[in-house]
């Protein structure tokens, strides 16, 4: 069973630039690494706020969700001595499956979730 | 690309060539006269493994790169032919071949090669001479492989069995009491973990369910971390020799503490220390467990517990599931002072608490439809074994009979403990 993870970049403004990450297919511990390495790419070329759109993906596993805090790490959400809420990364449209996991993980109370693409963007 | 004239320069090289060298002269000049030299700059791709190829080379001087995209194969220098497989057999280039420093090639087409071939059996000779030398080469690479692959088997071997030790050897044994476990790792190593001990100084059993994100080796060590944080801190009393039951760490050493109080106490802060202590430390490599721990108090069958991210354990009686364990806080080792609350269950006699990883209920059939919770609470239920043991080798063999022909893609882990009276 192998997995694939299709990824198109778009560029966003709101108040601020956004890059949205449009991902297709799954996350999992055979995909998550093109899914680090394309955020670093972004982040590299400067891209300060990152928006994942999760509309297409249809399962993320635990390794996905650690490719994620290892985003929001390299966007400047280093987490110090108290928990925060990243406000560089954050999360569009997870489908049902996904949204479910992202609640028993608790990613939930760590990053922001929309589902209106507008909304955001402006969010930033 | 011109003709290189039949130089003595030539022959010289064609016969220090591999595929040439017991070759008689008048073979050699022939040979030179159907050579063309070809220059290719550093980097400059000579063949792309797919491609429809006539020609095979010799490398007359630099160095090129044998390889299948990324992965190089094999380095050839001065002497050595590559892409006779295409030239010979009308075959399409098994391999590509990219130039790794500026180098000159003869050039030999298929059709000049054959028409040789046809008339001069020192020719054939040649030919047959390299595809022996080939084939000797192929033996050699493929038994160093193999010797190195056994190297890197059996490390894993000594990771997996120090690893196994990082599991409990026996269960508590406690009378009204029977728990099981088990481990099935998706690869050599886990990143699953369970354990199962007495806390004496509070007379609790610690359960404890983990699954550390990812899996395979990164996933092990990480196990082992976790593991041994939880268990070093809730057993700190026990270990340190001290006689009473306490709250928890800071004041263990006080016996005013009611017992209730100091179960929550030791549940809290072993989660938050190892919690901290990981986000702290490791945070960096943003690698986390999902948790579920509780402590038992094997006289009232009531049970403290923080479930950290983790799969919703479920407490089952006679034909029904009673409650669902669900999370009380986020995953543990990456958001620094995470708060964990502590729920609260009850086993009554009979009553079942199985826990789970998640590579129990998305372990897929061959088609990639997952196993779901669905159906393990649905197992659970019809299965009218309620010895942990039976139970837990029942729901393996199911999961299992499911799964079958398709590769294991997860950790599986499962812990049951039943109240017998």
């Amino acid at each position: 069973m192998t997995s694939t993870l299709r990824i198109a970049v778009s560029q966003e403004h709101g108040n601020a630039p956004v890059t949205v990450l449009h991902l297709k297919g799954e996350i999992d511990a055979n995909t998550q690494a093109d899914l680090e390495s394309k955020a670093e790419e972004v982040v590299g070329t400067g891209t300060q706020n990152l928006l994942l759109d999760l509309s297409e993906v249809t399962y993320m596993g635990s390794a996905g969700f650690r490719a994620i805090h290892a985003i929001a790490g390299k966007l400047g959400d280093e987490q110090s001595a108290t928990a925060i809420r990243s406000s560089h990364l954050k999360l569009l449209n997870p489908s049902a499956e996904v949204s479910k996991v992202i609640k028993t993980l608790g990613f939930d109370s760590y990053l922001d979730i929309y589902e209106d693409i507008n909304q955001a963007v402006k969010s930033f | 690309m011109e003709p290189l004239p039949t130089s003595d320069e030539q022959l010289q090289f064609l016969k220090q060539s591999k595929m040439f060298e017991n070759a008689p002269k008048s073979l050699l000049v022939e040979i030179g006269g159907i050579s063309t030299t070809v220059s290719v700059k550093a980097d400059e791709k000579i063949m792309e493994k797919g491609d429809k190829g006539t020609a095979m080379y010799i490398i007359v001087d630099g160095q090129v790169r044998i390889h299948d995209e990324d992965l190089t194969l094999k380095y050839l220098g001065k002497g050595d032919v590559f892409g006779e497989m295409a030239a010979l057999d009308s075959e399409v280039r098994s391999a590509s071949v990219t130039a790794e420093v500026d180098t000159i090639l003869f050039e030999l087409e298929r059709s000049s090669v054959y028409d040789i071939l046809s008339r001069r059996p020192e020719a054939a000779k040649a030919v047959i001479h390299l595809l022996c030398q080939r084939e000797k080469s192929i033996v050699h690479d493929v038994t160093e492989q193999s010797f190195k692959v056994r190297a890197l088997e059996r490390e894993l071997e000594i990771g997996r069995d120090i690893q196994a030790r990082f599991l409990p050897d026996i269960l508590p044994e406690l009378p009204g009491w029977e728990i099981a476990a088990c481990l099935e790792p998706a690869r050599e190593v886990a990143g699953d973990f369970y354990d199962a001990f007495h806390i004496r100084t509070i007379n609790r059993i610690g359960l404890l369910v983990g699954d550390v994100c990812g899996k395979g080796v990164g996933a092990s060590l990480f196990m082992t971390l976790f593991r041994s944080l939880i268990r070093a801190t809730s057993l700190s009393g026990d270990f340190m020799g001290w006689t009473t039951s306490g709250a928890g760490l800071a004041g263990a050493q006080n016996d005013a503490v009611p017992l209730a109080v100091a179960d929550r106490q030791t549940l809290e802060d072993s989660v938050t220390l190892t919690n901290n202590y990981v986000a702290w430390t490791h945070g960096n490599t943003s690698m986390f467990a999902s948790v579920f721990f509780a402590l038992l108090d094997p006289k009232s069958g009531s049970l403290v517990y923080i479930n950290a991210g983790h799969e919703e354990p479920v407490i089952f009686g006679a034909n029904e599931i009673t409650q669902r364990l669900a999370p009380t806080g986020p995953v543990v080792g990456i958001f620094p002072n995470a708060e964990f609350s502590v729920g609260t269950a009850r086993l009554e006699p009979n009553d079942v608490l199985v826990v789970f990883t998640d590579g129990v209920t998305e372990a897929a059939d061959v088609a990639g439809a997952r196993y779901t919770e669905e159906r393990l609470l649905e197992f659970l239920v019809k299965t009218p074994d309620r010895l942990p043991t039976t139970l837990i080798s029942k729901i393996m063999t199911n999961v299992e009979a499911f799964s079958a022909g398709a590769q294991q893609f997860d950790d599986i882990t499962l812990l049951a403990v039943r109240r017998t009276a």
